[in-house]
């Protein structure tokens, strides 16, 4: 089965491109503290705005302070990719389980449910963002978590109208016949069936979770300076776009590559992990 | 979705910016004057609005003050026939009698006449406990206010108070006949559509976009030469900056020029770049209610570690003068004498040693248990200012002390964050509270610490009983010469002790069309359009 998925996921070359892509860019955070030449808090006002390529030391140039872009890329990729990920978990799990309880459950746990969905809705998420963010002290743990519990809502509609279908199907009544639990049907019957969708959610997650990292930034309650993310490296760049255009150019790459790579990992498992698109023998 | 628009509009704007230089000049309309500034005006009452600077143009546009001060620093009357002096009988030889003679030929906008009635309005609603007005500073020591005749007041002080024509230039003056029968002046509808004596009349205002003033025909000192005065707001600087390049706006103030592009912007034909000190000084605040700061020697050594130069020369791009002092270094009364001992981060650690802060297993200095680890705080988003944080930091760091960034959104930094004294430091720029006079008792003397007396603004809760005394002095001395001496005394002690860090004397850079004649930088005042009423296109 699962290696099934695989071969399908690897004929999707944009899917593949995607992995290789994104796993360049979590092993670079990673290997941060290795690879960075410099350290990317160290300000030397005299190297300011040097051009990328034109000094050996700071290969990709450096910013209005004179700190290392490089380095600054490679420690800001941490922050961002720490911040999609665990907003995506947050996401995923919180999503998750209440899609599967209302879709499962139905009747008056539904009811509450969705009404509880539909008011979260109701909140520009931006505006509901900072509203959190204002009682709660920025740190990276927080400011992933907070993004993530402002942004499950599409989950769990999406897991509930799967579980809908799901449970009226044979195999969910074979194991009511067998005296299988609630609990039982729920996470170990419905949740990997469910899988599919909910992966797909999840990298398209990551994606909106390292821009929304960017716009808390700006306003006040992300990461706090000097520390670098790839979004308020962007921001701070928002002034010296006509004349000294690549630092806001190369965080710019960084995010698309992750928006993109994420987004076509997320394209290549829905359609490797779908059956109704399964198509070989 | 959100995706989308987002990365939509982001391209527009970048766009949007790219494109500004090369659209084609605007041409000039001689029948207005265009004025573009980042913030919004929303309180138009003069006696209650706060956010100077912003809401001082429908200020200067709709009301008058009895006197304004011009930009040599001298007060020139406005509603009152001449400034009160000892010379021509204004003031008492005692100092405690001032009497004022005021114009007969005012009219409001509305045609009512203009008395003495209405001063005398203007100081009770001042003096109302229930209107919380910007500033009582000056008014609360009269004693005594009389109308003499329909033009003609007098006022008894408590005690000489040597910046008492300042609180008269600050607070301008409002219409008794429309005022005096509201319950609440504070939510009155006068607040937004108000009546004047003023230059300019409001004719339209849309909200987030711009206001409309005509030309008042009837006005005092001559009807303005130009028709209609627009008053636009741009919330982006650099979008700003754009527009008076094309000339779709005429003037562009508040907040300015960046400072990284003032170069291009001094060598534009066609245009005028004006430097405007400001009367705001920058800071570092330390809060003295905390136990880390308590020692003056803490305040200099972490003061002394401070490249203050650099971070002007390299960050503000040498566009702000350094000054050692709460004063602008152009100002009469800034004393001279002080040296600079910043950059210095040797210095800096003996003194720390030697008040006891050693440094730790961890390389963070520590007395008692208590680490020298504290946060700063100011305006989120704002690049310069990061910048500098940053730049401390490491300058502190180099000494074994841990400054944590924390910045927040304007209104939560300066709400009672900074008014309760709940921060550690912050980057903070203010100005005198005074017009210009050099009394800073609101903002040092220890019994307008508001945490503790619920009064004042010394927020970093500083306390000398020699400070407050000279304070007491320098209102009372009426000799320009002996207040140098005291202001003088005083910033030597603040050098010393410094509950705040100067960093440097906030200046901006407006850019104006070279047509446009009367925009005439001020420091002596937070308004950029004082002189409103003279302004025209030559």
């Amino acid at each position: 089965m699962s290696g099934r998925v695989w071969r399908r996921f690897v004929t999707h070359r944009l899917a593949l491109a995607g992995l290789v892509t994104v796993s360049v860019l979590l092993l670079a955070a990673i290997l941060a503290p290795i690879l960075a030449p410099r350290d990317p808090t160290l300000i030397e006002t005299q190297l300011r705005f040097l051009a990328p390529f034109a000094n050996a030391s700071l290969p990709l140039g450096s910013d209005e302070l004179g700190r290392d872009t490089l380095s600054r890329l490679l420690y800001g990729g941490r922050v961002s990719l720490t911040v999609g990920l665990v907003a995506m978990v947050t996401t995923v799990l919180t999503g998750a389980v209440i899609g599967i309880a209302a879709g499962y459950l139905g009747g008056i746990v539904d009811t509450l449910l969705m009404r509880f969905v539909d008011t979260m809705l109701c909140f520009p998420q931006v505006f509901l963002l900072l509203v959190v963010a204002a009682f709660v002290p920025p740190t990276l743990l927080s400011i992933s978590l907070v993004i993530g519990l402002t942004s499950w809502m599409e989950v769990s509609r999406i897991v509930r109208s799967e579980i809908l279908q799901l449970k009226e199907q044979d195999f969910i009544a074979a194991a009511r016949a067998l005296g299988a639990s609630r609990t039982r049907i729920m996470f170990r019957e419905l949740l990997p069936n469910a899988a599919a969708p909910i992966l797909v959610a999840a990298t398209l997650k990551v994606a909106s979770a390292v821009l929304m990292e960017s716009y808390i930034s700006y306003l006040g309650y992300g990461v706090q300076p000097p520390m670098a993310s790839w979004g308020n490296m962007l921001t701070n760049a928002q002034g010296y776009l006509d004349t000294v255009p690549w630092l806001a150019i190369l965080p710019g790459i960084a995010i698309t590559l992750t928006v993109m790579g994420f987004n076509f990992l997320g394209d290549g498992l829905r359609d490797a992990l779908d059956p109704r698109l399964r198509m070989d023998p | 979705m959100t995706l989308d628009l987002t990365r939509r509009s982001a391209l527009g704007a970048g766009a949007a910016l790219l494109a500004a230089p090369t659209v084609h000049a605007q041409s000039l309309n001689r029948e207005r004057i265009i004025l573009g500034m980042t913030q919004e005006p929303v309180q138009f009452n003069p006696l209650l609005f706060v956010n100077a600077g912003t809401e001082n143009v429908p200020e200067a546009c709709m009301f008058d003050a009895l006197w304004d001060v011009d930009a040599s620093g001298t007060f020139i009357p406005n509603l009152a026939v001449e400034v009160p002096s000892p010379a021509n009988g204004g003031i008492s030889a005692d100092g405690l009698t001032w009497k004022v003679n005021l114009r007969r030929d005012v009219r409001w906008t509305d045609g009512q006449p203009f008395t003495a009635r209405d001063v005398e309005f203007t100081f009770r609603t001042i003096m109302n406990p229930a209107v919380a007005v910007r500033n009582r500073g000056g008014f609360n020591l009269i004693s005594d206010f009389r109308v003499l005749d329909d033009h003609t007041i007098e006022m008894r002080l408590e005690r000489p108070f040597a910046p008492f024509l300042w609180a008269w230039q600050n607070m301008h003056i409002v219409p008794r006949h429309i005022l005096q029968g509201e319950a609440s002046i504070q939510t009155s509808a006068f607040n937004s559509a108000p009546i004047g004596t003023g230059p300019y009349i409001l004719r339209t205002r849309v909200a987030g976009s711009h206001m409309v003033y005509e030309r008042n025909p009837n006005y005092h000192r001559g009807a303005p030469r130009i028709r209609q005065f627009i008053h636009r707001f741009i919330p982006d600087q650099m979008v700003a900056y754009g527009q008076a390049r094309t000339g779709e706006i005429d003037y562009m103030a508040l907040a300015g020029v960046p400072n990284d592009r003032w170069t291009e912007a001094r060598a534009m034909p066609d245009r005028d770049f004006l430097v405007y000190p400001t009367p705001n000084v920058q800071f570092i605040y330390f809060n003295c209610g905390n136990p880390r700061f308590a020692d003056p020697r803490v305040r200099k050594a972490l003061t002394m570690a401070t490249e203050m130069q650099k971070s002007l020369d390299d960050i503000y791009l040498g566009t702000w003068p350094r000054t050692l002092s709460y004063l602008q270094p152009t100002h009469w009364a800034y004393n001279n004498t002080l040296r600079d001992y910043t950059a210095d981060p040797t210095g800096a650690a003996a003194l720390l040693d030697a008040a006891g802060w050693r440094v730790g297993a961890d390389g963070i200095r520590e007395k008692d248990g208590l680490k020298l680890a504290f946060t700063m705080s100011t305006t989120a988003g704002n690049v310069a200012r990061q910048g500098t944080q940053a730049l401390f930091q490491q300058n502190w760091r180099r000494i074994g002390v841990a400054m944590e960034i924390r910045n927040m959104p304007a209104s939560v930094v300066w709400g009672e964050f900074t008014t309760q004294s709940r921060f550690d430091t912050l980057l903070v720029s203010w100005d005198p509270t005074l017009g210009l006079d050099p009394d800073y008792t609101a903002r040092l003397h220890s019994r307008f610490i508001p945490v503790k007396h619920r009064q004042g603004s010394n927020f970093v809760q500083y306390e000398n009983a020699e400070v407050d005394r000279l304070l007491e002095l320098g209102v009372t001395q009426m000799d320009q010469a002996a207040r140098k001496a005291t202001y003088g005394r005083i910033q030597e002690i603040l050098h010393e002790e410094v509950p705040f860090a100067p960093q440097g004397g906030s200046v901006q850079g407006h850019l104006k069309r070279r047509q446009l004649q009367g925009p005439q930088p001020n420091q002596y005042v937070t308004d950029i359009t004082w002189n409103v009423h003279t302004w025209n296109w030559g």
